[in-house]
């Protein structure tokens, strides 16, 4: 509203400084005419004219066109003036308006971005979480079968070995105990029931 | 006294208190020591020939297979027959859990003798894993007769008592009790 304000008055300060133009100039523009009859009626003219219009005369309209002139000027300065006062305010008002609404536009875009951001570092966190916990629970239970199989494996070495530990355990203990007198009628035994093995040997023997 | 001959003479037979080629090698030295004992006393010309005293194991080797140690002959015999034995005669090794006695040695030699040959040697060692028992290597042959032995041609055995003992035990069913007992148990 205020800019169409402003282009109509300078529009309308443009129009009168034209007018004022166009007066001076046919004003002060000459006079072409043969210098025949009309010339001298012309003449006649331009001496009544002149006689009319003379120089004081003329200096006279001047001074009260320069007058008028220097008034409308300083109106219409005057007015400008209030106008580009009234155009600065406005304008300021307009600024401020515009700006603190591009502002809180921005800040919003800002906030909202920021939110958009934390949204999605709060996703990726979760995500994050639900990971480690699959992972998690996916160790746990390899881990488990790992100790399972190395119980199994531990029970199963157990039980073959026992009965080494065991012979081992009873050879020890009473090894010492079993007199060789006593063991004498089982060795005559033995030997007996391998004597014919022995006395091949002894016989084919190197 | 004319020498033994193989064909006239008895085969040479050892005592039981010779057992290994150990004892042969020391009785041949034993003789060494004698010929060069007696031959000094010779050489001395001593009026009467004493015999030096000899250990047990000769002494009974001697007066086993009748030799006379005067003789140098009987001790020229005496030695080769033992060299012989020490270098060709049978010999087993056996290992027993402790260190055997010498009268437990002898039993065991005299059934050798007997049952397997009459110049066999044996060479004696100690294993204490065994446990009891022993174990005898022959020339070309191993015979383990001991605990250790028996007990790991046993241990399909142990094992299957292991995995009764180790398998739980499958669980009853619940049983009722008796009415009768429930009743007395109320009443109770």
């Amino acid at each position: 509203m205020t800019i169409w304000w402003l282009v109509l008055i300078l529009a309308f300060l443009a129009a009168a400084f034209g007018g004022f133009i166009w007066i001076i100039l046919r004003l002060g523009g000459g006079s072409g005419k043969p210098k025949s009859e009309i010339e001298t009626m012309e003449g006649a003219v331009k001496n009544d004219v002149e006689h009319i219009f003379n120089e004081d005369f003329r200096e006279e309209l001047r001074n009260r066109g320069r007058l008028h002139f220097e008034k409308i000027i300083g109106e219409n300065a005057m007015f400008l003036q209030q106008d580009l006062r009234l155009t600065t305010s406005q304008l300021n008002e307009y600024m401020k308006t515009e700006i603190t609404s591009k502002l809180r536009e921005e800040f919003e875009k800002y906030e909202q971005s920021i939110m958009d951001a934390k949204q999605l570092a709060v996703e990726s966190i979760q995500k994050t979480n639900a990971a480690i916990d699959e992972q998690r629970e996916i160790l746990g239970q390899e881990v488990q079968k790992e100790i399972m199989a190395e119980k199994k494996q531990l029970v199963q070495r157990f039980e073959q070995n026992m009965t080494d530990i065991i012979n081992h355990y009873v050879l020890a203990a009473i090894g010492n105990q079993i007199d060789l007198n006593d063991q004498l009628e089982y060795i005559l035994a033995d030997l007996e029931a391998n004597k014919q093995a022995i006395l091949e040997d002894i016989a084919h023997g190197a | 006294m004319a020498p033994k001959t193989a064909a006239t003479a008895p085969a040479f037979s050892l005592p039981l208190s010779v057992v290994g080629p150990v004892d042969l090698g020391r009785m041949i030295r034993e003789l060494e020591a004698l010929d060069n004992e007696l031959l000094q006393q010779e050489l001395r010309k001593d009026q009467q020939v004493k015999l030096p005293k000899t250990s047990h194991l000769l002494d009974q080797t001697i007066e086993l297979n009748k030799y006379d140690l005067l003789k140098e002959a009987d001790r020229k015999e005496l030695k080769q027959q033992l060299a012989h034995l020490h270098d060709s005669a049978p010999t087993l090794h056996i290992s027993f859990s402790a260190d055997p006695s010498p009268l437990f040695i002898e039993k065991i030699m005299a059934w050798l003798r007997k049952e397997i040959s009459p110049q066999l040697l044996l060479t004696i060692g100690e294993q204490p894993n065994i446990g009891a028992g022993c174990v005898v290597r022959t020339t070309n042959k191993y015979f383990d007769f001991s605990l250790r032995d028996h007990f790991m041609k046993q241990k399909v055995l142990l094992m299957e008592s292991l995995s009764g003992v180790t398998r739980p035990a499958p669980v009853a069913a619940p049983v009722a009790p008796p009415a009768a007992a429930v009743h007395q148990k109320v009443q109770a």
